[in-house]
């Protein structure tokens, strides 16, 4: 055994059972995630008929509420609050609120200026309080007058649709929440973006559609979404403690017995992350505050009685999801203390090799089933080729978010609070850089709509 | 020197590290083609607007009479796209039973075809349009009125700027939009119907008005923590007040099946977590899911929204101002009635659903497998 | 609702065999769905049963094959072949051929281990610094190395020779070639019969001369630097390897079932 020198015999026993174990432990984790990845792609896949509220967008108009909170968002603020003010839904009914959260920079600025020329923007400035889009939604939420909450990120540029989209499931009386889809818009700015493109259809797509056709929960991830106002108020509102408050919301809704509804058509363009060290904060932000809620909500969903046991098993794999990832780590580590042990070539078992090797090569493919499922069905036909590179963003992606989880513990063991909310860096530069900076009051479209209804990039 | 360095090592080696990228060849060969350019793109209105294949269809014809054409005879020129050929003709035309073609027409008058015809392209008539039992097409758009016979076959939509009429068991594969009235024969099917007005057979020409909405005067429920603690008044009404748990501040869940014997009006949303039957003459102020069936008495009166995790059966001569949803089948008893003031109304079955005779409604009604009417020998049977 | 016109072969015109152009409208991305008709689940269980009697009643000559062109690339590459032993691999399947090589034993040349060591540090850490994106990977190739070099430097007694790792490697490859059947009926068959037929046999044709190749370097490897780079042979170019190819192997598959499916205007 090549541990340690001078390791005796029982220390080289002790080290051997605890590589067995976590090797043990990963193969069952990944294992049971990768099941639940391919049962999600096939029923996704072959279901003919997904639930969807499609056919009722534009019959039900509920006054509602659109909160767009920014911090520090002069480069995309213009954009998101020109693409509201140009929807289709009665203005009579609806509002935005457009959130200065702390800005240091023109976001001011510009949602005064909107607000002045909209009647329906209306300018919320917040220069106290704790910070954070939870809090920020917080105070908007006291001012919003609608029966339906909205909410959008500032770098989200909705269509003009969209809002009748995602209020057609809130026709429902058990809904409490809706999600849409989002479409990255800036894959073919770095192959980091692009690959987060295929990442995002297999989360939408297959991941969200198949919880919903097979009624399980959908995530409602905080924008391109939006919750009924007195589902938020029958939970409590907000959680300003939660990194990740859309996902803390989620399940103090369905604990409540509320229902979180997906509307796949509802999409949205997003940007995501071109540069890996702002994928990096993201993405460790998001396990941060999942990690969280599981430490806090686990108790409440497996005592719960409006849950079913599938729904249970479910929520607890969405809060458990970044888990898998130091886990990995640890199994592949076990595997390599394994590997220099003389056990490794004398081991007699052929279904402990056999799971082994699924959990190394066809666990792992499980994710890469889906994004392929996802692909097939946005009809990618040629940035699926782009999917064995998405391979370096996994792996990219298990130690980021391997790193984040052991700082979140570290900062648990000695009594700190939660790490502070970070922004994700944004990457347009539009209203920084075109007319708008220079006096112009009218924001550069960056999308435009053609003849044929469909939504493209006007150019940056 | 050979001894020392393994060149053909290092030959192999840098081999294998080409076999290497090889695997990652093809997504680094695509991502070099596709940087630059935006690979998502969101269509807004692509079928999800009513009229979209149809609005479409005429755009592309607008473009298409810009083409040079060649005329074949005084009434007659046609204009070649590709592989597609598309006929003009001026002033009206009639086909004669059993006639096909396989070219888009573009009628500037009006049309009428025998029965039997054939048309595997699309259709553009600028009159009125009327088409002979039995006949068969991709699609028809028409700026007047349209006209369908029996059993015709649309393979995909119908669309009409004034009043559209099926024939019986006529089948539309896809939507069917008027921007006038849309009256459906005995046994039509289609998957979506939009209009002003939706009528199916023996329609009796009324549409209520405001005021007939108004109906008797029923005991109110209304769900509040004082009314769930007094619990008389809604045990009188037949709710088990154990299964009553507040959602929101004004919603309601009920753990278990519904089932109501006496009317009531109901001012609360209510969530029922199984099937959920409610006698003739309820009124319902407020939106209600049912996880299981949805059963409404005739000559009820639904103002709120009709949800259902199964089916949904509204009662014969029941009138509705919201929107009912169901993710298996819906049916609309006869004399239905579906209006509000200051919209439209819709009805969606996630597999079928089934119009029974002298329906009305304002708005829509669709369907994920078909809508299909009830046929004339059901409704015979309905009527003796 | 699907409605399909059906022509009068009487009346109809000479050569118009179909019906139209395009018979049902591209549904939304939205809402799309492939239908998993019996006829495929049937396909691919036939593929999946195929490959893997295949590969089991073939065990000797598919290892013997595979052994063939392993040896013939190690001495292609210069390495001394010293003669094929026979490794058992489990009960109830054949032992392999392995080919045998001297290995380097570096725990006696310190000075060749460090420059081994410093050549390896050096090669990633320039691969860390231009691409972000593989920072994770190859942190962890580092700490392969670095356990490699620990275990040459302070327990040189578990190293071992190109027998034991062709065991190790072929007891994984083995399983892969059994299970691959399966989950390229799945991946391929389900989502377009008849190509994804013809693609798994060609995968796991794919999969067996790779492998041969990746053997070949390693047991290269083993010969020049004894166990120092094997753990970053053994961790790319065993089973991540073979996840590598299964999923190039399924995104030309899934751009193929795309391209019928919704063709160009599918997007």
């Amino acid at each position: 055994m090549g541990v340690q020198p001078g390791l005796g015999k029982k220390g080289k026993m002790i080290v051997l059972l605890l590589a067995k174990f976590f090797l043990g432990l990963a193969i069952v984790v990944l294992t049971l995630y990768a099941i639940r990845h391919y049962v999600f792609a096939l029923c996704r896949l072959a279901l003919r008929r997904p639930r969807d509220f499609m056919e009722l967008t534009g019959f039900s108009l509920p006054r509602t509420s659109v909160l767009v909170p920014m911090h520090n968002e002069e480069a995309v603020a213009a954009d998101i609050l020109q693409a509201l003010v140009e929807c289709d839904y009665d203005r009579t009914r609806l509002e935005v609120l457009a959130i200065d959260d702390n800005s240091e920079d023109r976001t001011s600025a510009i949602i005064d200026d909107y607000a002045a020329r909209f009647s329906m923007v209306k300018a919320i400035h917040r220069h106290e309080g704790a910070g954070g889009k939870a809090a920020a939604l917080q105070e908007a939420t006291r001012q919003a007058t609608g029966e339906v909450l909205l909410l959008f990120d500032a770098d989200y540029f909705p269509g003009p649709s969209l809002v009748k989209q995602l209020v057609a499931p809130f026709s429902d009386p058990q809904v409490g929440s809706v999600m849409g889809r989002v479409v990255p818009h800036n894959t073919d700015k770095t192959l980091l973006a692009a690959l987060l493109g295929l990442e995002r259809a297999a989360g939408y797509q297959v991941g969200q559609q198949a919880r919903y056709n097979l009624g399980l929960t959908p995530q409602f991830g905080g924008t391109v979404g939006g919750v009924r106002t007195s589902a938020l108020t029958s939970v409590g509102g907000w959680n300003t403690e939660s990194l990740t408050e859309d996902t803390d919301l989620t399940f103090r809704l369905v604990l409540h017995g509320w229902k979180v509804a997906y509307v796949n058509r509802a999409e949205c363009y997003e940007e995501v992350p071109e540069s890996w060290p702002a994928r990096e904060t993201q993405i460790a932000r998001w396990a941060t505050g999942h990690t969280d809620c599981l430490h806090r909500l686990w108790p409440s969903l497996l005592a719960s009685r409006s849950l079913s046991l599938t729904e249970k098993v479910d929520a607890l794999f969405v809060l458990c999801c970044y888990l898998t990832a130091p886990v990995l780590i640890l199994g592949w580590l076990a595997s390599l203390v394994l590997f220099f042990s003389p056990q490794m070539h004398s081991v007699p078992v052929l279904s402990v090799a056999m799971l082994f090797v699924g959990y190394q090569m066809f666990g792992n493919q499980a994710t890469f089933f889906e994004l392929g499922i996802a692909a097939l069905l946005d009809g990618m036909n040629r940035r699926v080729l782009l999917m064995p590179c998405n391979l370096f963003n996994f792996f990219a992606s298990t130690s980021a978010i391997s790193k984040a989880l052991v700082r979140f513990y570290l900062r648990k063991l000695w009594g700190a609070g939660g790490p502070p909310w970070s922004k994700t860096r944004r990457f347009r530069t539009n209203g920084k850089e075109r007319p708008f900076a220079n006096g112009s009051s009218h924001a550069p479209k960056l999308f435009s709509q053609g003849a044929n209804g469909i939504y493209t990039r006007s150019g940056d | 020197m050979p001894d020392v360095i393994p060149w053909r090592f290092i030959v192999f080696a840098i081999i294998f590290a080409g076999m290497l990228y090889l695997q990652f060849y093809l997504a680094h060969r695509q991502w070099r083609k596709i940087k630059g350019q935006q690979t998502s793109e969101i269509d807004v209105g692509y079928v999800q607007m009513e009229d979209f294949l149809a609005q479409s269809f005429r755009r592309k014809v607008k473009e298409w009479l810009q083409l040079p054409a060649t005329v074949t005879s005084d009434r007659e020129r046609s204009i070649l796209k590709g592989r597609e050929r598309i006929r003009v003709i001026t002033g009206g035309i009639e086909f004669g039973a059993g006639e096909q073609c396989d070219d888009i027409l573009v009628v500037e008058g009006n049309f009428a075809c025998g029965p039997g015809c054939l048309f595997a392209r699309e259709i553009l008539v600028k009159g009125n349009a009327r088409f002979g039992e039995g006949a068969q097409l991709q699609s028809v758009a028409v700026d007047g009125d349209l006209v369908l016979g029996a059993d015709v076959k649309v393979a995909r939509w119908l669309d009409s700027t004034r009043e559209l009429t099926l024939g019986a068991n006529c089948l539309v594969g896809a939507r069917v939009t008027s921007g006038g009235m849309i009256r459906m024969g005995p046994g039509a099917q289609a998957g979506s119907m939009f209009a002003p007005q939706v009528v199916s057979t023996a329609w009796d020409g009324s549409f209520p008005s405001k005021q007939t909405f108004e109906t008797a005067k029923l005991p109110v429920i209304a769900f509040s923590e004082e009314a769930v603690a007094a619990r008389e008044s809604l045990e009188a009404a037949g709710f088990d007040v154990k299964k009553l748990i507040q959602l929101g501040a004004d919603s309601w869940l009920y753990k278990g099946d519904l089932h109501l014997l006496a009317p009531l009006r109901l001012m609360t949303k209510l969530v029922v977590k199984g099937k959920c039957d409610l006698p003739d003459g309820f009124i319902l102020e407020a939106d209600i899911h049912a996880d299981g069936s949805l059963n409404i008495g005739a000559n009820s009166v639904c103002r709120g929204n009709l949800i259902s995790g199964q089916h949904i059966h509204l009662g014969p001569g029941s009138r509705f101002a919201g929107l009912i949803h169901a993710d298996g089948s819906v049916r609309l008893g006869h004399g239905t009635r579906g209006f509000k003031d200051d919209g439209l109304v819709v009805a969606y079955a996630g597999e079928v659903l089934e119009v029974e005779r002298d329906v009305a409604i304002q708005g829509k009604l669709a369907a994920g497998g078909r809508v299909i009417v009830e046929s004339a020998e059901a409704a015979e049977a309905g009527n003796a | 609702m699907v409605v399909r016109i059906v022509r009068n072969p009487a009346t109809s015109p000479a050569g118009r065999n179909g019906t139209m152009r395009r018979p049902f409208i591209y549904p939304h991305r939205s809402i799309r769905s492939i239908r998993i008709t019996r006829g495929r689940i049937f396909l691919a269980a036939v593929t999946a049963i195929l490959l893997t009697v295949l590969v089991a009643t073939e065990q000797t000559r598919l290892l013997a094959g595979h052994n063939w062109l392993t040896r013939a690339m190690v001495e292609l590459a210069g390495v001394p072949v010293e003669g094929v032993a026979m490794t058992p691999l489990f009960p109830g399947l054949e032992p392999a051929p392995a080919v045998v090589v001297t290995a380097s034993r570096l725990d006696g040349s310190p000075f060749e281990l460090l420059i081994l060591f410093a050549v390896g540090i050096l090669v990633l850490l320039q691969i860390h610094r231009r691409v972000p994106l593989a920072r994770g990977f190859v942190i962890f190739l580092m700490i392969l190395l670095l356990v490699a070099t620990g275990v040459v430097v302070f327990h040189p007694s578990s190293q071992f020779g190109s027998v034991e790792f062709t065991q190790i490697w072929m007891r994984g490859e083995m399983l892969v070639w059994l299970l691959l059947p399966w989950f390229s009926a799945a991946m391929f068959v389900l989502i377009h019969p008849l190509f994804g037929a013809a693609w798994a046999v060609a995968t796991q044709v794919y999969g067996c001369l790779w492998s041969a190749v990746r053997l070949a370097f390693s047991i290269c490897l083993i010969h020049y630097s004894g166990i120092l780079f094997v753990p970053l042979a053994w961790f790319a170019l065993g089973l991540l390897a073979d996840m590598v190819y299964l999923v190039v192997s399924y995104s030309i598959a899934v751009e193929w079932a795309s391209s019928q499916a919704w063709g160009r205007r599918g997007k």
